[in-house]
Formats: structure tokens, C-alpha cells, sequence
């Protein structure tokens, strides 16, 4: 007989909600940890805001690093999106980030000057070749990952519980969410007024699949919020926030930031998504595919 | 001062365009209503059925097919329920000054209600793109918000929730603000 399991915790700045259903409560607690463990193993790695983070490491000093194998997914995506969208959503943009007082400290205080970024083939290489990522860092280079690295973790503690032979399971990071039931068991996902937080414009519902959510309107501070185009050095003002649905999270997720630069036309020729988009206006519109509706 | 014939033509423009869209669903509604004594297996959303319908020249047959089209689809819909649930899709042809213009409606149906509806401007011409545009702003409707507590959720998406770091700090420098 299968029982349900819940766990919420902190890790990478965000609050997590775990449930899954399994049969064996004391496997339930090893599985929970070793998911705590594995977050905190790609906190080490990727974040910014860790001064021991392999990303910090990259920041001081250019060099060649081996990365680990999970970089891979994260650089190809980043690329292709980099290429798709003329190099406005870049990872390279975490020195702006920085300079804006997006920094390790919250200082959230832009600094006098607020450096242009520099092209991906003039900053770093990406390769993988016999199983081996490699990074040259032809400079030191503040890499930020926040576009997508979210939900690529959701989709690496997911396929965690997979491996564990779950199948039914929520695995929640600060909004963003991949969802699978075996039993059609619908999710049913209200999405935040990016105004009011106490309201939701519509609700998104899920058998399966991944949903994600960015908002111009939170994490905001001086002129900015935490999406900066990196060609003009402002943060996009005509839309007010944006989901999107897909298989994975990290497409979710990076989709979500490529919307505030891209039309929709031109994502359509690379990726299946359905999304919300809402307007500075008021406005929204809503793909004919997404699973639910706005009210 | 504006040129009243080219105001002329831009309102006749629009109230063409506008009852055309009548013409359309009117049309939709038609096909609806022939498809439940057909043995044509009901539409789901994944299969859409799509109808074409060449809708008579606007500016002359206008305001009669449109009113044919409503009344059609009022008296099946008081023949005692129903259409079929599902979703049914509809390309038009309409004339403009500028020529001959497309557009895409699809409705969705459930219990004989419409829950969901869809417009796709096809034009080409810049400005019938700019009138099918107008009328695809004003039909997507404008957001509005519900009460948390009001919808039953299991979830909430939406980024107020994201960044447990930044939002102390936004707390942080508020309270520095006030102090």
C-alpha cells in the first residue's frame, strides 16, 4: 500500500515541497536526504552566491575546468537560446547582474558603472568530448545560471525519484514545479497576480509535465528586476509576467526569461511549450495548448 | 483635419470586419448543429474540426447573414440541448477595401456552453493586420484577478515566492528605510 510523503525545506535561496507516494516509510526518509544532499552538491557547483562555488571559482580566474556532468544540459540549452535570441539571454550576464547590486551580498545597490557584457565566444568554450564537459575561461567570467538553473534541478531531484521507482510525485522549487501522476491525479496551480500576491489571474491544471512562472514585478529593486537585457542594460517593462508548460523543467523555466526578449513565433520553431503571457497593459494571452485558463 | 471619405472607409472597414466575426461563429454554430445528426465522431481538443465557410461579400450581405446565422443557432440550441462538446474551429474569408482577407476562430464547447474561444488574424495587408490586431486585443480579454481563497489550489506559480535571499533583503532595506 503506498503512502503519501511530504517535505519542505530551504536550499538554494528558495523554499522547497516534496511529496511523493511510496510504500516503505523509512526508504521515504533516505530518499528525502539524498535529495537535500543533492541539491546542496549543485548549490556547491553553480551558485553565485557561494563564494567556494565552482562559479565563483570561474569568476576569479580564467582557466580550463572540467565541469561536471550535469553542466552539459545547462550550457547546451543557454547556447541554443543564446543563438535564438541574438545573445539577450546569456549566462555571461552575471557581472551586470552584479554591477546592478544583483550580488552575492543583496547589496541590491547598482554600482557607478554598469559594465557591458561580453559575447559568449569571447568569454568562454564549452566542449564535451569522451564523457569529459570542459570549460575554457578565456577571462575571468561571472557566470549566473538563474535563468534556467532552477528548473534544472527540479528535473535532476525528479529524475532522483524516478530512479527510486516513484512515479507519483510534486517536486516543487519556489513556484516552479514538475508534476507526474500516475493515476491522472490533477495539480491544480493558481497563477500569482504578478501585482497582488494575494490573487491569482488563472489557474493552470496538470496531470503531468512542468510548470514554471517569472514575474518583472518581484525581486525588483533600484530600476531593475532580476531579467536584464543585456544590449540596452534595462530591465524588459512591457510584460508583466509569464508561465510556461513543457515536459521538462529546464525548458520551462528558460523559456519563461527567453519570453521577456522573444516572440512567441520564434520559439515556436524550436521548442513545444505552451505559455501565459501577461502585459504591462493588463492584458494577456494564453497558447491554445495550456493545460487551464485565465479568469 | 482628417479626410472624411478615408474616415469613411476606415469605419466601414471596421464595422465589415466586426460582422463578419458574426458571420463566422454564425457559421460555426451551422456546422454544429448539422454535425449531431451526422455519424461523424465528436471532436475532442486534440482533434480539432475544422469547417470552411466563404462568408458572402460583407458590405452588401452583412447584417442579413449575420442575423440568419444568430437565429439558426438559437433554435437548435432551444430544440432541448445539444451540441456536441468539443472544439470547433472555423477558417473565414472576408472582403476589405484592401481586398480579400482570412481569418481563424475556433469556439469550445462543453454542456452546450462555450468555455473557450480563439482568434487568428491571417491578413496581409498592413492594415487589416492593424484592424485584425485591434479586434484580437480587445477579444483577449483583459486579466482579472481572484481571490486566492476563492480558488481551490493545490499550488501557487508566481515569483513572489522565488527568492527567500532577496526577499529578506527587500525586507531588510525596507526596515532600514523606515528606522
Amino acid at each position: 500500500m503506498k503512502e503519501s510523503f511530504k517535505d519542505s525545506f530551504k536550499a538554494i535561496g528558495t523554499t522547497w515541497f516534496i511529496d511523493f507516494k511510496h510504500t516503505d516509510s523509512l526508504s521515504a526518509v533516505g530518499i528525502f536526504d539524498s535529495v537535500k544532499n543533492r541539491i546542496e552538491v549543485f548549490e556547491q557547483q553553480y551558485s553565485r552566491f557561494r563564494k567556494d562555488s565552482l562559479v565563483s571559482q570561474i569568476a576569479a580566474r580564467e582557466g580550463v575546468y572540467i565541469l561536471p556532468n550535469d553542466a552539459e544540459p545547462m550550457f547546451t540549452m543557454y547556447k541554443k537560446l543564446y543563438d535564438i535570441t541574438g545573445g539577450k539571454m546569456t549566462p555571461l550576464i552575471g557581472q551586470t547582474l552584479v554591477d546592478a547590486g544583483y550580488d552575492a551580498e543583496y547589496s541590491l545597490t547598482p554600482k557607478p558603472e554598469i559594465r557591458k557584457i561580453e559575447s559568449w565566444d569571447s568569454s568562454i568554450r564549452f566542449t564535451q568530448a569522451n564523457g569529459i564537459n570542459t570549460l575554457i575561461a578565456h577571462k575571468s567570467t561571472q557566470l549566473d545560471f538563474g535563468a534556467l538553473g532552477k528548473g534544472y534541478i527540479v528535473d535532476i531531484v525528479s529524475e532522483l525519484l524516478l530512479v527510486h521507482g516513484i512515479t507519483d510525485f510534486t517536486v516543487e522549487a519556489g513556484g516552479d514545479m514538475r508534476y507526474q501522476n500516475t493515476e491522472h491525479e490533477v495539480l491544480r496551480i493558481g497563477l500569482e497576480h504578478p501585482l497582488d500576491a494575494k490573487q491569482v489571474i488563472g489557474v493552470a491544471e496538470l496531470t503531468h509535465g512542468s510548470i514554471c512562472g517569472s514575474s518583472g514585478n518581484r525581486r525588483a529593486w533600484s530600476t531593475y528586476h532580476h531579467i536584464i537585457n543585456p544590449d540596452t542594460l534595462i530591465s524588459p517593462r512591457e510584460i508583466s509576467a509569464v508561465w510556461v508548460f513543457a515536459k521538462d523543467t529546464i525548458t520551462a523555466d528558460a523559456l519563461t526569461t527567453a519570453l521577456f526578449f522573444v516572440d512567441v513565433n520564434i520559439l515556436n520553431a524550436h521548442f513545444t511549450y505552451e505559455y501565459v503571457i501577461m502585459y504591462a497593459d493588463g492584458s494577456a494571452v494564453i497558447s491554445q495548448g495550456f493545460p487551464g485558463s485565465l479568469f | 483635419m482628417e479626410n472624411p471619405n478615408n474616415t469613411n472607409t476606415i469605419t466601414k472597414s471596421i464595422i465589415s470586419f466586426v460582422v463578419f466575426i458574426g458571420v463566422v461563429v454564425g457559421a460555426i454554430a451551422l456546422a454544429m448543429s448539422s454535425k449531431k445528426d451526422t455519424t461523424v465522431p465528436a471532436p475532442t481538443d486534440e482533434n480539432l474540426n475544422s469547417t470552411t465557410t466563404d462568408a458572402a461579400p460583407v458590405s452588401t450581405a452583412t447584417t442579413t447573414v449575420d442575423s440568419t446565422a444568430t437565429s439558426s443557432a438559437t433554435s437548435t440550441t432551444s430544440a432541448a440541448h445539444t451540441y456536441k462538446d468539443g472544439t470547433y474551429a472555423a477558417t473565414g474569408t472576408y472582403k476589405s477595401p484592401a481586398g480579400i482577407e482570412q481569418v481563424n476562430i475556433s469556439v469550445t464547447l462543453k454542456d452546450d456552453v462555450v468555455t473557450e474561444t480563439s482568434f487568428k488574424g491571417l491578413a496581409e495587408n498592413s492594415r487589416s493586420i492593424n484592424f485584425q490586431e485591434q479586434f484580437a486585443n480587445g477579444y483577449k480579454a483583459l486579466v482579472v484577478g481572484k481571490n486566492i481563497d476563492d480558488v481551490k489550489l493545490s499550488k501557487i506559480s508566481g515569483s513572489s515566492l522565488t527568492s527567500v535571499g532577496f526577499n529578506d533583503a527587500i525586507g531588510k532595506i525596507k526596515d532600514e528605510a523606515h528606522s
